[in-house]
This record gives C-alpha cells, structure tokens and sequence, in this order.
C-alpha cells in the first residue's frame, strides 16, 4: 500500500518532536558533554579549552584506573555467566520437564526485582556477620568463611554474583524462546541419524540460537553500563574503591566532587567503549538483515 | 482544564497589576526533606508567612544534597535563581560569588550585628571581599564519640579521654566480646575517624595545617605516618561486617550493645533519640578522644543568589531578619539537633549534648572546619583524602604508605 501524499507529510510531522527531543537530549547534551571535557569546568561549567587535561588528569588517578578495570572485568563475568547459566536453564527446561511453568516463573521472578533490591538483599546475604558464614556457622561449621563483600580483592565479583541471579532468567527466556522457535523436523531428523542429545545440542541447536545470543548480549551490555545502582547499593564501591564502576565514579566528580570537567571526560570514555562493545552486535544483525 | 488556564492568566494579570504591593516573596531551593530537618525549616517559614512575607517551599530531596546542588547550580547559570537556596559556606560558595551569582544582606548584617554574634570561622566563611553572601542558621559539629554506657560499664572501662585510652579500652572491650567501635565502610564515614585521629592525636596546629592548608610536609611527614599507625590500631577494632555499612546501623549496633562506641557527628543524636534514649544517661556523648574543647565543624546555611525582581529582594531582606532572629536560630537548632550560629541564643531547653557543643562554639579557640565542610578545603581535595584514607581502610598498606598515598592524592589533583 502506497502512502498518500499528504499521510506522508502528517507521518514527518508526527515524527518530528520525537526525532528533535532525542536529537537534543541525546546527541545533543552528548556533543556538550564532549566539550565540557576538554575545559577546566569545575564547579560551574567553564568554556575554556585545555585540550586533553582531564582526560590525562583522568588516566592518572588510580581510582579510575581501578573502576575502568572493574568495568571490563564486571562485563565479561557478568554477560559471561548470565549467557552460560541461561542457555543451561533453557535447555533443562527445554526437556520438556513437569512443572515447567513454575519453574520459569521462578526464574524469571528475579527480573521483576529492581537492582536497589537485589544489592540490598545480596548485601545482607553476603555480610559476615549476618548472612551466609554467620548462619553456617551457627549450624555448626565453625570454619566456614565467605566474606568476599570485605575482602578488596574479590568485593567485585558479589557484583557478578547478584548480577547474574537477577538477570540469568531474562538470558533464559530468551533461549528458551530460541529453543522454541527451531523447527522440530531438524531435531527428528538428527534422532533418525543417531546422534546423541549432547551433539544435537551443541552443533545443531546452539549454533541456531544465534539471534538469540545477540538480543540477549545487547541487553546484558546495557545492563553492565547502567548498573550503577547495584554498585551503589551493595557495595558502595568498596571496601575502599576496589569494587567502583565508571558510572559511580562519573557521578561522585562530577555532582559531588565539583570536577564538572573531569566528569565529562569519564562519560566520554564510557560512551566510546559502549560504542565499541556494541558496534559488533549491531553490525552482526544488520549483516543478517540483508 | 479549562478553568484552571483561566484561574492562572487571572493571577497573572493580578500580580501584574498588584505591583508595588506585592509582599516579600521567597522561593527557598532546598534538600531539608528528613523528619527533623524538615521541622527546622518551618520554623523559620512560618515566622516568615506571619510577618506578611510570601513563602514559596521548593524542595529538592536526593543524594544528600546533589540533586538540589545541580538544579541551583543551573537556575543561576540560567538566570533565573531561586529567592534563597540551601548552600554550604566555603569555598563553593565563594565560586558562586566570584561568577558575579550572588548578592548580599549586608544591610540587615550591619544592622544585625552579625560580625559580633558568630564564631569567626562561620563569618569569615559567610562572607566574600567583606559582603554577606549566605545566612548560617545552625552549626554541626564532627567529632563525638558516642558510647554505650552499659557496655563499657561491662568491661570495667570509662568514656576514653586519648586515643591511648582508647586503644586499651578497645582491647578489653574486644576480650568481652564485643565491637569496640561501630564504623560503617563508607569513605565518609572512615574519614570522620580520620579527622578525629589527626585532630586528637596532633592537635587543632597540625589538623590546620594538613587539613586546611594541604601543606605537603604535613601531609607526608612522621606525624601523618604515627596518625595513619593509629587508624591501623582501630583496623583492629571494627567488625568484618562494617563493608558499605549506613551510619545509622552502625548507630544501632551501639543502641542494642553489641558494639561499645561509635565515632560520628552530632546528627547521630536523631538515632538515638528515635529508640527513646536520654542523653548522658542511656548513651554518652563526648568529645573525640584527645580533641580537648576543639572542634570540628559543618555549617547549614542559605545562600542569596543575585535577583532583581523587587518582590524577591524584599523576602531575601526579610529572610535574613528572620532567619538571624535569636529565637528563630534557637528553635530550627532544636528542631534539627544542631547549634544556633549565633553566640548569644539562650541555652535554655538544649539537652546535654547540645549544650557541650554550646560551649565550644562560644569559648573554644579550636572551631576548626570539618574536611566535608567545603570551609577548609574544596570538594575536590576532600574527595581525594576520603579516597586514601578509605583505601588505606580497604588494604593492607602499611602507615609509611597510607601517608604517602594520601600526598601522591593531594599531588594528582592540584
């Protein structure tokens, strides 16, 4: 069906506040983010220009160093274990168990949860001398010790851990819904051939889920990106900065720190690796589209 | 719909033609939203409303602060500033005053009397090239030390005067089985403890020096290595669970006495009141260990942004009346569980507490700024010394390195 002139323009109208407010919202105020880094702003916004100052200033200080670290290790973890612990949920379930029904919900319940909740529950779980190590040894363990949430050099993955039982179900749901979407003659067809349900599975199923794995990897990214909240709830970035994320640390300069020009910089950084983890994803579908 | 367009263009042609008797009107930006801070400020609004003035309340809760920070950052940038905004004096504010965003009371100051009346630190901090630019309405102090009586009673110790005696308090307090000393792990939080080793272990000269002044011998030196062997001690003296622990939990730990002491500001006191404690004799309040009469303190302030509307000018004039009033600085203090600003409030209907801080703020010569305070040194600075000392807390550095960390911090950002 051919659009009528005049549907043609009313279609450009309507779309034009929703092309404009994103256009300045989101590439607007990021252009301006951009600049505001290459000036010495500090409490107020400053248009000097200083060239790469804060961006050296930035590389310089260990606690970005630390938090951009953490960042890379968080994201690989993270996506890493919620794809793993999905696909394996999605392919128990996917034989055809009793009580699938319940048992998606379960996992899936998770999702409905906000990240202030999962770190809020997660911190009390993993605390000391309340959670975990306090109930083993209560029942009798003397020796058991699981203080990660203290220990500096392992704060980072109790992250990982809430993370991933937040966000492994929608991983799941996504598969499973993969799994479902295969034609089944493909899999009758592999039986008559006698191959065994592990080699099914992992040369004729997995490699199907393709699209699956690229929906489920886009979103995890920006869960990875936007997970200031979980930071923020559960460990605080500590102890001392060993667990921080560049989001924490972007909003502490910036807001907090009056170091608007530094802040700016950290965004920019962070907006140039999301570019880049997420061009391969998008690039992929558009290769499929064709 | 409808009718409400109508009501407002005729409260738009009214006010137009109202003019020259419009009463003195403030739109206060503020982040004063909790239970007691919120009572404070009605104090001064309702004495406001009944002195004809117009009140406009533009609460702006989040963050502690950041989120009202930002948008009265950008209403002066964007020429349209509120009538007072909640501000902190110091070096912040003096930014604003330098960008030309501020105006001044000085009129009402003078006719005040407020050079008189205020603590010389306060003033100095309220005021830039001599102008008033803000209204202190209350002090907050830093170092207390908040103790379980009951407990330490237990272990046969007393209300440490010296880090000396608290370091053996703690050990006997640690052999009965209980938390010497409530900390959450928050760098806020550490930093305060911080502060008070630094203050009470080489005096209100030294603190000066290293925490207003930044002066790099100070921050590097032996006496900054024996501070940061004392924070090693307390290491010692706080439970593994501390990680990302609120003040307020570990507040309570010191109500149901598994923890003996707590180290934290006088808003502590809200906490304790909240479970039904008397002061000085449910739970104790004393200065710091080693701290003497000396004082570390925050300033709640509001600040004057520069307008030209007449009806606003008026209700900035009249807010510094009110808000400078001793028998309003005496009721916002009690509401909020701070100190009046001013010197000469009577002290009648203050608890203990209160009037401990009292005589400080009055006679003490040590009213020195707390490092979060934006008096002595800038938002930046104090950030990269709570960075150190929290991961001086957060490893297993050794004294020499924690206070060569700190140096290298203060270093990275001048």
């Amino acid at each position: 069906m051919r659009l009528h002139r005049r549907d043609h323009w009313a279609a450009l109208l309507v779309l034009v506040p929703t092309v404009a407010v994103a256009g300045l919202f989101l590439f607007g105020f990021a252009l301006w983010s951009g600049w505001i880094s290459l000036t010495s702003s500090t409490l107020l916004p400053r248009y000097d220009f200083v060239g790469w100052l804060q961006y050296q200033r930035l590389f310089a200080m260990a606690r970005w160093l630390t938090a951009y670290r953490n960042l890379l290790v968080f994201g690989v973890l993270f996506i890493g274990f919620s794809l793993g612990l999905g696909l394996l949920l999605a392919i128990l379930l996917d034989r055809k168990i009793r009580g699938e029904g319940i048992l998606r919900t379960i996992y899936l319940y998770p999702m409905a949860v906000s990240f202030v909740v999962t770190g809020t529950a997660w911190r009390w779980i993993l605390d000391p001398s309340l959670g975990l190590q306090e109930t083993a040894r209560g029942l009798g363990w003397a020796s058991f010790s699981f203080d990660w949430l203290s220990d500096p050099d392992r704060s980072l993955y109790t992250l990982v851990i809430a993370g991933v039982w937040q966000s492994a179900g929608l991983a799941m749901a996504l598969f499973l819904a993969g799994l479902r979407g295969i034609d089944g003659e493909i899999v009758k067809a592999a039986r008559i051939d006698g191959a065994p349900v592990w080699k099914i599975y992992a040369f004729i199923l997995i490699p199907l889920l393709k699209p699956a794995f690229a929906t489920a990897g886009i979103l995890l990214s920006v869960t990875v990106i936007r997970s200031f909240d979980l930071v923020v709830v559960l460990t605080g970035g500590g102890p001392g900065f060993s667990s921080d994320l560049p989001s924490r640390f972007m909003v502490e300069m910036a807001f907090r720190r009056d170091q608007l020009g530094l802040g700016a910089a950290s965004a920019m950084v962070i907006l140039a690796t999301f570019i880049a983890v997420i061009t391969p994803f998008l690039y992929a579908g558009r290769q499929r589209a064709r | 719909m409808k009718s409400i367009l109508w009501a407002a263009l005729a409260l738009f042609c009214l006010a137009g033609t109202a003019g020259a008797q419009t009463p003195p009107t403030a739109e206060v930006l503020h982040w004063w939203t909790a239970g007691g801070e919120a009572k404070a400020l009605r104090v001064i609004a309702d004495r406001f409303q009944a002195e004809g003035g117009r009140w406009i309340d533009n609460p702006v809760a989040g963050g502690g602060g950041d989120a009202a920070r930002t948008v009265a950052k950008t209403r002066l940038v964007g020429g349209k500033p509120p009538t007072m905004m909640q501000w902190h004096l110091g070096l912040s504010l003096k930014q604003l005053a330098e960008e030309g965003l501020l105006g001044d009371v000085d009129e009402v100051a003078k006719e005040g009397g407020w050079d008189a009346a205020l603590p010389a630190l306060i003033a100095d901090n309220a005021r830039y090239k001599g102008h008033y630019v803000a209204i202190p309405v209350g002090i907050h102090g830093e170092n207390w030390l908040w103790t379980n009586p009951k407990v330490l009673a237990d272990a046969g110790v007393s209300v440490p005067k010296t880090w000396a005696e608290f370091d053996a308090a703690a050990a006997k307090l640690k052999a009965a089985g209980v938390i010497p000393l409530a900390l959450g792990g928050q760098g806020w939080q550490q930093v305060i403890v911080f502060n008070a080793v630094v203050l009470g272990t080489q005096g209100p000269g030294f603190y000066r020096k290293a925490l207003v002044d930044l002066d790099a011998k100070a921050l590097g030196g032996p006496e900054m290595v024996a501070v940061f062997e004392q924070l090693a001690r307390i290491k010692g003296f706080i439970d593994p669970g501390a990680t990302n622990r609120d003040w307020n939990e570990a507040t309570q730990l010191v109500i149901k006495g598994r923890a003996a002491m707590q180290l934290m500001g006088d808003w502590t006191k809200g906490e304790f009141a909240a479970a039904g404690l008397q002061p000085e004799k449910d739970y104790g309040c004393d200065a710091s260990p080693g701290a003497g009469q000396a004082y570390l303190v925050a300033a709640d302030a509001l600040a004057v942004p520069k307008l030209s509307d007449p009806a606003q000018r008026r209700g900035q004039l009249l807010m510094a009346k009110i808000a400078m009033d001793p028998k309003v600085q005496r009721d916002f203090s009690l509401a909020k569980g701070s100190v009046p600003a001013r010197r000469d409030v009577p002290a009648d209907g203050f608890d203990a507490c209160s009037l401990k801080a009292m005589e400080k703020v009055r006679n003490s010569p040590d009213i020195l700024p707390a490092l979060g305070s934006s008096m002595g040194v800038g938002a930046a600075e104090a950030g990269a010394i709570t960075d150190a000392v929290a991961q001086f807390f957060a490893s297993s550095m050794s004294p020499t390195q924690g206070a060569r960390t700190l140096r290298d911090a203060i270093d990275a950002i001048r």
